[in-house]
């Protein structure tokens, strides 16, 4: 015996029923058969009663076999076809009766906790029903069909239980200004919620059948004019907020709810692995088909929840592909839509959607809005900083070069002007990168923002070494150019120590990177600092750097580094690693509404084109970032004569020469 | 057994706990002495109590000759030698009707199967009489031989007294076995034993249950107050590489696979103890016990996170358990519940709709019973 085993003395008796009413049905012995129903409707009410759902799970589904075998066995044998009606008879008495019976139950137990724990058992008593539905639905039987909803219908509804309440809550939920009353309105959700619950499972009930008839429609296993008799008895009741919610539990539900998950039109051969129908998808249809035939529900959409929203836009990129199955399918389908013509059906499908496309423009709004209001997390702009911080580290390499060489000027009087290198940026959207939760969504490519500085301060450099006035040289290869020029600076007096050319000659030049003077990096020196990736190795003994810059391209720097240039930095212990400074602010709502003023016409539109209201645009505005990378530096030539500017002539400019 | 009877143990515990919420379960110490002294002495495996208790009737008589109070018939030697025979003979030619009459009335029974014989056989003390007959007849064969020697401490007269007693006894429980047989002739009344036996097993059955559930709650209960945490799937995930290599390092020289055992008792207390002094140093895991649990695991089943147990921990978890063997033979603890099972399943098949209706209320009886029973948690 195992530990987790529910043991129990009653253990298989309900097999040894099940075996014996299976024999009773084929020996055509009503009134054993009788007798053994009998049985397991006292275990069912007595179940019921003493609120042991174990025992009440097993035998709330006999009546469905009942039906089930004795369909099955009168089909091959037509002499058992009385006992079948009476079987069928029997189980639709027994499925209402316990449905009856619970509720008398309820009646006689007040208290909203044993509701609760009654309600578990009204759960598997629809859920029993709506199986023997199924199976007749399943079997073409719509004369037993017929029979068991002239009882369905007979069951009670519980409507005076929380109808007061109902509107009780919607007076609260108006009285509550500033969430003073949400405890006791929470309170009353949940009483509300679970005396409503009889009710939902009654429709849930209904609205499966009918959902699941369509979809046989749809595939063809049901013939129309079944269908259409069947239909006409599956008549949900329930307004717009509960059929809305039914369709969200349903499309949400992954559990096998009511046991729809299970329900096939077809015996599925063993051994072979299949999946039934998917319920997500037939239900949505059969809504779908509900939504055209009647008038589309009407849908407030500010009540409803992000949540709720999101809900509903799934919704509508599903319904979509059911409109145009519909028009294809035309005929088929004019009678259960309840249409005249293409046109109108177009019609219809057209306002269906729209009232799913209006919450889902809704639910993006939404979404700005509560992103517009969330506070920016230090975290992320942290994060932010360190990941601008680093790819701006990585593409300076003359500002490491400067630091490796040691001739930077730190500049802390203000009335010395440097330049400002980098980016004030407008980041449309950009608040949701700074904000902690669900809405949190990185921007593609806002890494690089660093990295482009860096670029921004070689150029700057490049830019400031070649407007100043310096020697040249020309050649047609690398090498050529290289050698000239160092032998230019040894004939002035100058030892050249640097050699930067463009990034490029590190992969492309083969004859400049095989070159016996030309020793590439050793893996093993100064690894770990970030000169080093600019690092290439060693020509003649001069170390050579390369660079991104494009200003660099075909050319050469041959210099005395430390004698030829300086860098002026301003420097602040706020910015990352004192050099770089980066800022991220807000959109006030007093900018917010500055921007809206200045271009009104470009902000009431949305990217898709759609107006907007002033509100939100101004939320839209407040999604946006701005953000500051700036490097303060300059450049300066100390000594023009230390430095000299190669540059490749190529073999077309020779040509024309 | 009886050093056993305190807190200290889950056994007593769950048996407190059971006797205060399952009343019903349970009959009045009296009537459950009762009933235990006559099922032990009626039983067919007790010849040899029955024999003794006869031969030590006669023996007393003659020993406790001096009580006076006990002196209310006098009988001579003379008298007796002559009843001796006659008893003797008397006894016999009953018991020998009284095997004919049986014999008939049980070709008559109204359900003849295995059950109902066995259930007719206990019921009539069938096997306590015939036991009780022979070895009276043997008690009177050997005094009557006797009855010229002269030993110390033996009165001839007395013991033909004390057999004729006997003999009164016999013919009430001859009584006793025809009442019973006649009731064996009408369906109802079998029927009747039949339930109050099914009903017997499944109390029988329903107290294990209990054991078994409320042994396991009480263990949870204490090693989670304690601060153990049930080792389960979700604690796999918490195992890093490290701690795995030296689980696999300790199952290597775990010793040759044990016989599963039965555990009978656990030291709560002691148990406690040990899980509140592990805890000190990180997650104690342990794996489920209840009574009546088979299980090899004896003395391993709560360990520290990352720290397999030393030889010294076994010792302490091993001391805390009383383990039975798990028994070769085991009582079928289900005989009336098969047997309606299989009636249920016949009945049906033969279509015998008044007969099954029999059978069908005492399974209603058994669902309310478990019902009653079954109150979900402690």
């Amino acid at each position: 015996m195992n530990l987790n085993d529910d043991l129990d003395v009653t253990e298989g008796i309900d097999r040894v029923i099940w075996k014996a009413i299976n024999d009773s049905i084929e020996n055509k012995s009503l009134e054993t058969f009788l007798e053994l129903a009998n049985f397991a409707k006292t275990i069912v009410v007595e179940s019921a009663q003493s609120e042991s759902i174990r025992h009440f799970k097993k035998y709330i589904a006999f009546p469905s076999y009942y039906y089930s075998i004795s369909y099955s066995k009168a089909k091959v044998n037509p002499l058992l076809m009385e006992l079948h009606n009476r079987c069928s008879k029997e189980a639709v008495f027994q499925q209402k009766d316990f449905i009856t019976s619970i509720n008398w139950n309820r009646n006689r137990k007040k208290g909203l906790d044993n509701v609760r724990r009654l309600n578990e058992f009204f759960y598997w008593a629809f859920n029993a029903f709506g199986q023997l539905l199924y199976l007749m639905v399943r079997n073409g039987d719509s004369l037993q069909f017929k029979n068991a909803m002239d009882q369905f219908d007979q069951i009670e509804r519980g409507y005076n239980r929380y109808y007061d309440l109902r509107f009780e809550i919607k007076q609260l939920e108006r009285e509550n200004k500033n969430g003073e009353k949400n405890e006791i309105i929470k309170a009353k959700s949940e009483e509300y919620k679970i005396l409503k619950m009889f009710d939902d499972y009654h429709r849930h009930l209904i609205l499966g059948v009918r959902y699941w008839i369509l979809f046989l429609y749809r595939i063809k296993k049901i013939k129309e004019n079944i269908a259409s008799t069947m239909l006409e008895r599956l008549k949900p009741i329930g307004d717009y907020e509960d059929i809305l919610q039914d369709i969200f539990f349903v499309r949400g539900n992954f559990n096998n709810y009511m046991g729809w998950a299970e329900w096939d039109f077809m015996d599925r051969p063993l051994g072979k692995s299949w999946t039934p129908p998917d319920v997500r998808d037939w239900f949505t249809f059969g809504f779908m088909v509900d939504q055209i035939r009647e008038n589309p529900m009407y849908i407030n959409e500010q009540n409803l929840s992000l949540e709720e929203l999101s809900k509903l836009s799934s919704l509508h990129d599903d319904m979509l592909s059911y409109g145009e199955f519909f028009e294809t399918n035309f005929e088929a389908w004019k009678k259960f839509l309840n249409v005249e013509s293409r046109k109108e059906l177009k019609l219809r499908v057209g306002k269906v959607l729209k009232v799913y496309e209006r919450a889902k423009r809704k639910r993006i709004t939404k979404i700005d809005f509560l992103i517009a209001n969330k506070e920016l997390s230090h975290q992320k702009i942290n994060k932010f900083i360190r990941i601008t911080g680093n790819s701006w580290r990585n593409q300076a390499r003359i500002h490491s070069l400067f630091l490796k060489m040691g001739v930077i000027e730190t500049i802390v009087s203000s009335s010395q002007k440097l330049r400002l290198i980098g980016r004030n940026l407008f980041l449309k959207k950009g608040r949701m990168m700074f904000i902690d939760g669900e809405h949190y969504q990185n921007i593609y490519g806002t890494d690089q923002y660093g990295a482009e500085v860096g670029r921004w301060e070689d150029d700057e450099f490049f830019n400031s070494i070649l407007r100043a006035e310096h020697a040249i040289v020309e050649g047609a290869n690398a090498i050529e150019v290289i050698e000239m020029s160092i032998n230019f600076l040894k004939g002035n007096g100058v030892i050249p120590s640097v050699i930067i050319l463009s990034s490029e000659f590190s992969y492309r030049d083969m004859e400049f990177l095989n070159s016996d003077k030309f020793v590439p990096k050793k893996m093993e020196t100064q690894m770990g600092e970030s000169i080093w990736k600019s690092f290439l190795g060693t020509f003649d003994g001069i170390t050579v750097y390369s660079s991104h810059s494009v200003l660099l391209k075909n050319k050469f720097v041959i210099c005395d580094f430390k004698a030829a240039f300086k860098m002026r930095q301003r420097k602040n212990d706020t910015w990352f690693e004192n050099e770089l400074r980066i800022d991220i602010k807000e959109i006030t709502e007093e900018e917010a509404e500055t921007q809206y003023n200045s271009d009104k016409l470009k902000w009431l539109t949305s990217d898709e084109g759609e107006n907007l209201s002033k509100e939100e645009a101004l939320a839209l505005l407040r999604t946006s970032v701005l953000i500051d990378i700036w490097s303060v530096i300059d450049f300066q030539v100390l000594n023009k004569d230390a430095y000299v500017i190669g540059v490749l002539k190529h073999q077309n400019d020779l040509k024309n020469e | 057994m009886i050093f056993r009877n305190n807190n200290n143990w889950l056994k007593y515990r769950v048996k407190a706990h059971i006797k205060q919420h399952h009343k019903d379960l349970f009959d009045s110490t009296f009537v459950s002495e009762l009933k235990k002294i006559r099922g032990f002495i009626t039983s067919k495996e007790r010849w040899w109590l029955v024999l003794l208790i006869v031969f030590s009737v006669f023996g007393l008589s003659s020993l406790l000759k001096n009580v006076e109070t006990l002196n209310i018939i006098t009988l001579n030697v003379e008298t007796a030698k002559t009843l001796v025979d006659q008893r003797t003979a008397n006894i016999a030619t009953i018991f020998s009707i009284t095997l004919v009459v049986i014999g008939f009335l049980i070709t008559n029974l109204a359900v003849k199967s295995p059950i109902t014989f066995k259930l007719l056989f206990k019921n009539s003390y069938l096997y306590f009489t015939i036991y009780l007959v022979l070895s009276t007849i043997s008690g009177f064969i050997i005094i009557s031989t006797l009855r010229d020697t002269k030993f110390q401490y033996f009165d001839f007269a007395r013991a033909v007294l004390a057999g004729t007693y006997l003999f009164f006894l016999i013919l009430f429980l001859i009584g006793f076995l025809f009442r019973t047989l006649m009731r064996f002739t009408n369906e109802r009344e079998i029927m009747k034993m039949l339930h109050s036996e099914l009903m017997n097993e499944a109390i029988i059955n329903m107290k294990k249950i209990l054991l078994k559930k409320y042994s396991n709650q009480y263990f949870i209960e204490e090693i989670t107050t304690a601060g153990g945490k049930e080792y389960d799937f979700s604690a796999w995930s918490e195992v890093d590489v490290r701690e795995f290599t030296h689980f696999v390092i300790e199952e290597g020289i775990e010793e040759t696979p044990k016989k599963k055992k039965i555990v009978e008792d656990i030291k709560l207390s002691r148990l406690k103890k040990f899980v509140l002094k592990k805890g000190a140093k990180g997650t104690v895991y342990y794996r489920r016990l209840s009574l009546n649990f088979l299980t090899i695991e004896t003395n391993n089943y709560i360990w520290l996170k990352g720290e397999p147990n030393s030889r010294w921990d076994k010792f302490l978890l091993r001391s805390c358990l009383i383990l039975k063997t798990s028994p070769k033979f085991e009582k079928d603890y289900n005989e009336y519940r098969k047997y309606f099972d299989g009636k249920i399943t016949e009945m049906a098949a033969e279509s015998k709709f008044r007969n099954i209706e029999m059978y069908l209320e005492s399974y209603k009886e058994l669902y309310k019973f478990q019902m009653q029973n079954q109150n979900e948690s402690k």
